[in-house]
């Protein structure tokens, strides 16, 4: 049975087609698979830094996939197009590998016959399998293990906050529970909020300085004493002025007592008018419109509203302060406070009573054999402040002078360093202290 | 340019040449190889170098061919004492009528056919004397241009044993045969074929199966078998790997002329007529590559400290010269089916 006209010449046509098709997908592959680890590579640090920087959404992910591979396939196929064969060329390669004896090539250009068309042709190149699996098992592995790897995601570094050095921040604390139950009058809250602004107004690495830290403890013990201060000079008022009131309403005073108490008054509120801290509300105006030369004319009910309204001022005060460690005005004693008697002598300066960036510097404690000479005459004992309910290992309970004890027996003068101290018995050590009792007593007999 | 060949005078010239390689294996039993060779080298217009032990056939392969083609052959025994005239002819002082004069005697060179025996044997004077006249196919003595008969073939032999007193042929020399053929020793079963039917002192019996027209004809026809491009391009990078400065040619001091790529292009059409094709292939490039390179390829000493032999060479070049020179992905391989 004869074939068709040009029916061979299709068949082979299209037979080197197949191969031609088999070749060009091979470079296609050839060239992907090399830019496939270097991609698979870029996209591991790719999804590493991701994950490392922000969450990845899934779909974002697969889709930034895609175009990588989408795009690794363009460039591979671009640079497939460099190897492309022709048809004649793919022919050579069939012909040979068939053994048509170049058939083809001399059919080409119309010497001989086209060879009849084959049922059961194969191509001559197979696929090598082991290079592409390896290489997409890489990538594969690279992209997956920089997906499943655990990663710590990136803290974002948070703002260097100084906080303001704690005796600002209690002294603001005082100030604000002040203001809000207004028991100080405004404008002197102000006064020391300027002179805190003015401190924090230094650059805030410079407000641990020790000059810094010192300004803010001093302007702490100030704005104290100053609170302390108001405090007493309110309870002072109050007390005189109960006092007077009562001796309004018919109790019957001393004129000396009742001008104690009226100089109390005046001075209470002459102290409070004047510099530092100054009561709230409308107290410090009624302080203001009182005639201290006419107390004794004033009623027993103006006396009274006047006791109220520094009542009133001075419970305002305790109750903003209640919760103020270390400024306690629940028991505020009768008297001036900080005009006590202190324990030490005299009032100069001595060693030891300046700062740490100024002043006279330490004591002049030292080592000689001389005593210290701190012109004191009395003698100050340490309190101990040691609370036995609490102790812990190692502290000391107590330090006592005594003698060491030395039992001069067991002393063998000095010796050369590295000499042994016990030098033993020789032999008669070792069976005497190693060997159990039987095998001494058969040692003994053995050598009698 | 020439007709391109046609499947009609292809088909009739492979039936004539297989009347004579019947012929020829009725006279030299269990060469098979070698009658292939030698008919492809004798239509490719080409000289053969026989190399072989004495006593296998070359002789009566010689005389067979004669016989079968009714060839004039002759016979020349090379000795280190033969003379360049022995061979050219020389002129005889004779009476003629008008006087005495010289007259040109031919020598054995003029034949169809010439044996050249042992050729290593004789001086390299006479070898040259030989080589000239076998690739310019004339003979000049004393001034006189003597043109050989055409057809003309040499099969040249030599003996590898007993080198001693020899003069190897150098190689622009040995460029000139087209191929180089090794004649193997016999198995036993062509031995025992030898001994039933063949007799000391009794020449084979042969008949003419071609004429001398016939093999004009034949020598014509293999001009005309196509050279398709491909095949051609094979030819020329296979010649070309075989210089030194190629990847695969290592071992090699010197590879093969542009002459060979010519005896390969013409062995291998002439084998394409032999099997009654119309165009050379790879396949016939492939088969006729070893007789046409392994006396072109000058082995350097590492080569030869190896043990390598310009078979092996041809082999290897053969293996990295594909068809087609373009390559393959890493991602393939090629197959043959």
């Amino acid at each position: 049975m004869s074939a068709a006209p040009g029916s061979d010449e299709k068949f082979w046509h299209a037979a080197a087609r197949g191969l031609s098709r088999r070749i060009h997908f091979g470079w296609w592959l050839d060239h992907w698979l090399t830019l496939l680890i270097p991609l698979s590579f870029v996209g591991a640090i790719t999804i590493l830094a991701l994950r490392y920087w922000q969450n990845i959404p899934t779909q974002l992910a697969l889709l930034g996939l895609a175009s990588a591979l989408l795009l690794s396939s363009l460039a591979a196929y671009l640079w497939m197009r460099r190897h492309r064969e022709p048809l004649n060329a793919t022919q050579i390669r069939l012909e040979d590998a068939l053994g048509l004896k170049a058939r083809l090539s001399a059919a080409a250009v119309g010497i001989g016959p086209w060879p009849p068309a084959r049922s059961d042709i194969s191509l001559p190149v197979t696929y090598r399998p082991g290079r592409p699996l390896i290489m997409v098992a890489s990538g594969a592995a690279l992209l997956s293990a920089s997906l499943l790897i655990p990663i710590s995601r990136s803290q974002p570094e948070k703002p260097r906050v100084i906080e303001p050095p704690s005796a600002l921040q209690e002294v603001q604390a005082w100030l604000d529970n002040v203001k809000k139950n207004d028991a100080a009058n405004p404008e002197s809250i102000v006064q020391v909020e300027e002179k805190m602004a003015e401190l924090l107004r230094r650059p805030a690495q410079n407000w641990y300085e020790h000059a810094s830290l010192e300004a803010a403890d001093h302007l702490r013990d100030v704005t104290a004493a100053d609170l302390q201060q108001l405090a007493q000079n309110l309870a002072d008022a109050e007390r005189a002025t109960n006092a007077l009131a009562a001796s309004a309403a018919g109790f019957g005073i001393p004129q000396a007592a009742k001008d104690s108490l009226q100089q109390t008054l005046q001075n209470a509120s002459q102290s409070m008018q004047g510099t530092g801290m100054q009561p709230g509300g409308d107290l410090m105006d009624a302080l203001k419109s009182i005639d201290t030369s006419q107390l004794s004319s004033m009623s027993s009910d103006q006396l009274k509203d006047l006791a109220k309204q520094l009542a009133q001022n001075q419970q305002s005060l305790q109750e903003a302060l209640k919760n103020s460690p270390g400024l306690d005005l629940s028991n505020i004693p009768e008297g001036r406070p900080g005009k006590e008697e202190g324990e030490g002598e005299g009032d100069k300066q001595g060693p030891g009573g300046g700062g740490p960036s100024r002043g006279p510097g330490t004591a002049p404690v030292t080592l000689a054999s001389e005593d210290t000479q701190l012109d004191t005459n009395k003698i100050e004992t340490l309190k101990n402040p040691l609370d036995l309910s609490r102790l812990a290992t190692g502290d000391a309970l107590s330090v006592t002078n005594g003698t060491a004890k030395v039992d001069p027996k067991n002393y063998q003068g000095p010796q050369q360093g590295g000499a042994t101290a016990t030098p033993g018995d020789g032999g008669a050590a070792v069976w005497q202290n190693t060997l159990i009792p039987a095998e001494r007593e058969t040692l003994k007999r053995f050598f009698k | 340019m020439h007709h391109p060949l046609t499947d009609t005078e292809a088909t009739q010239a492979a039936s004539q040449i297989d009347l004579l390689r019947q012929s020829l294996r009725s006279v030299l039993f269990g060469q098979d190889a070698l009658i292939e060779n030698v008919l492809t080298g004798l239509l490719a217009r080409g000289h053969i170098l026989l190399e072989g032990l004495p006593g296998l056939g070359k002789t009566e392969l010689v005389k067979g061919l004669s016989k079968s083609l009714g060839l004039d052959s002759k016979r020349v025994q090379f000795t280190p004492d033969l003379l360049p005239g022995d061979i050219t002819g020389n002129p005889m002082l004779q009476e003629t009528d008008t006087g005495r004069r010289f007259i040109f005697q031919p020598g054995p060179l003029f034949a169809n056919l010439v044996l050249a025996d042992e050729i290593n044997r004789a001086s390299p004077k006479t070898q040259s004397a030989l080589l000239e006249a076998m690739q310019e196919r004339r003979v000049t003595v004393m001034g006189e241009t003597h043109f050989l008969p055409d057809p003309f073939f040499v099969l040249a032999t030599q003996n590898p044993i007993e080198l001693e007193g020899t003069y190897p042929l150098p190689e622009a020399q040995l460029d000139r045969f087209l191929f180089k053929l090794e004649v193997r020793a016999n198995n036993a079963a062509t031995l025992e074929q030898i001994v039933l039917n063949r007799e000391i002192g009794v020449e084979p019996q042969v008949s003419q199966v071609l004429s001398q027209e016939n093999l004009t004809t034949l020598l014509d026809l293999v001009r005309r078998v196509f050279m398709p491009v491909p095949v051609a391009n094979f030819i020329a990078r296979l010649v070309h790997a075989t210089q030194p400065s190629q990847p695969h040619s290592g071992g090699i001091h010197y590879g093969a002329s542009p002459r060979a790529a010519l005896a390969l292009a013409a062995a291998s059409k002439a084998r394409a007529l032999i099997e009654g094709r119309l165009n050379a292939s790879y396949e016939d490039v492939r088969h006729a590559a070893p007789p046409v390179l392994r006396h072109r390829l000058l082995l350097d000493y590492r080569a030869k400290l190896e043990g390598l032999t310009p078979d092996l060479l041809i082999t290897r070049l053969l293996e990295h010269t594909p068809a087609q020179d373009a390559p393959l992905p890493t991602t393939l391989k090629a197959a043959k089916l």
